[in-house]
């Protein structure tokens, strides 16, 4: 087993153990919680920020209506500040049918208009799709490339190796993109999103089959490798 | 490699061609070539058997060890 197959071989159940352990501890990672004074949860109507008024073309008897104006979500996991687990203090609860159940939100969408969006993170999110949309259509292009090859019976070749190191490499590439990109959008919450009651805690949203994919495909050119030279040895068998 | 092949010297002094030598063995040109220059990753017991079978001589007149 050469060095290269060994270390992609540990790296891939390295990752596969902390996410089973992550998944089965649930581990949130709360930070501070700021109060504002001015800052409140309010049920009401909404506000006229939300809509923009046009006029209709005015025919006999016409009226003018109401569009809703574009709008920018932010998606944020949250912890209640108070009504814990085990908390005995006050929270949120919902009673029917003699029922009562505690209400405790864990995930937030946020919707702000367009215009109020932060312009920080609207360029964030585009170019976490503008990088997420070359690579994979990069990796289109790689597993073409791959699928040409096979059908010319070139299945154990340095390039068919070649192609899927680079594709797994782009994919855990795009994983770690995505992971600090959940991280600087988490931090810019905690300063920017304020929901009384809530901590905004780490959201992670990289995907990890991206980076368990992107290794596997690397231990298998790594593979691909070794079998070409095997080949290679046969073809030299005389 | 350290193991040298000696198939042209003994295809000179039995005055054999590449192409009579491979036809008798039942290989190729191209592989008696990759054989005669070294660069064969390994050679067959059958192989062997009809090569010396075909210069007429022994295993130790084809392969050297340096």
């Amino acid at each position: 087993m050469n060095k290269k197959l060994k270390l992609y071989c540990s790296l891939f159940v390295t990752v596969l153990i902390l996410f089973m352990v992550f998944n089965f501890i649930h581990v949130s990672f709360p930070f501070s919680y700021c109060t504002y004074d001015n800052e409140k949860l309010e049920f009401m109507d909404t506000p006229g920020e939300f809509y923009d008024v046009f006029d209709t073309i005015r025919h006999e008897g016409g009226s003018s209506g109401y569009a809703s104006v574009k709008t920018y979500n932010f998606d944020v996991d949250v912890m209640p500040k108070h009504g814990g687990l085990y908390g005995k203090d006050m929270a949120l609860f919902s009673i029917s049918n003699n029922q009562i159940n505690k209400i405790q939100m864990q995930s937030v969408r946020l919707t702000t208009p367009s215009r109020q969006a932060s312009t920080f993170f609207v360029i964030l999110s585009f170019a976490l799709s503008l990088v997420s949309f070359i690579v994979a259509v990069y990796i289109i292009v790689l597993v073409f490339k791959i699928v040409k090859r096979i059908r010319e019976g070139e299945i154990f070749a340095s390039q068919v190796s070649r192609f899927l190191d680079i594709a797994g490499k782009l994919l855990v590439g795009l994983y770690l993109f995505q992971f600090i990109v959940s991280f600087v959008y988490s931090m810019y919450c905690i300063n920017h999103i304020h929901l009384a009651q809530y901590y905004v805690v780490y959201k992670n949203d990289a995907n990890i089959m991206l980076i368990l994919t992107g290794l596997g495909l690397m231990i298998i050119s790594q593979i691909i490798l070794m079998g070409k030279d095997l080949k290679e040895e046969q073809d030299l068998t005389i | 490699m350290s193991i040298i092949v000696n198939v042209d010297v003994m295809m000179a002094k039995r005055k054999m061609s590449s192409g009579e030598l491979a036809d008798k063995i039942g290989i190729t040109q191209a592989n008696l070539s990759i054989l005669k220059t070294g660069k064969a990753k390994a050679i067959r017991f059958s192989t062997l058997d009809a090569i010396c079978k075909a210069l007429d001589c022994q295993p130790g007149d084809i392969l050297e060890y340096r």
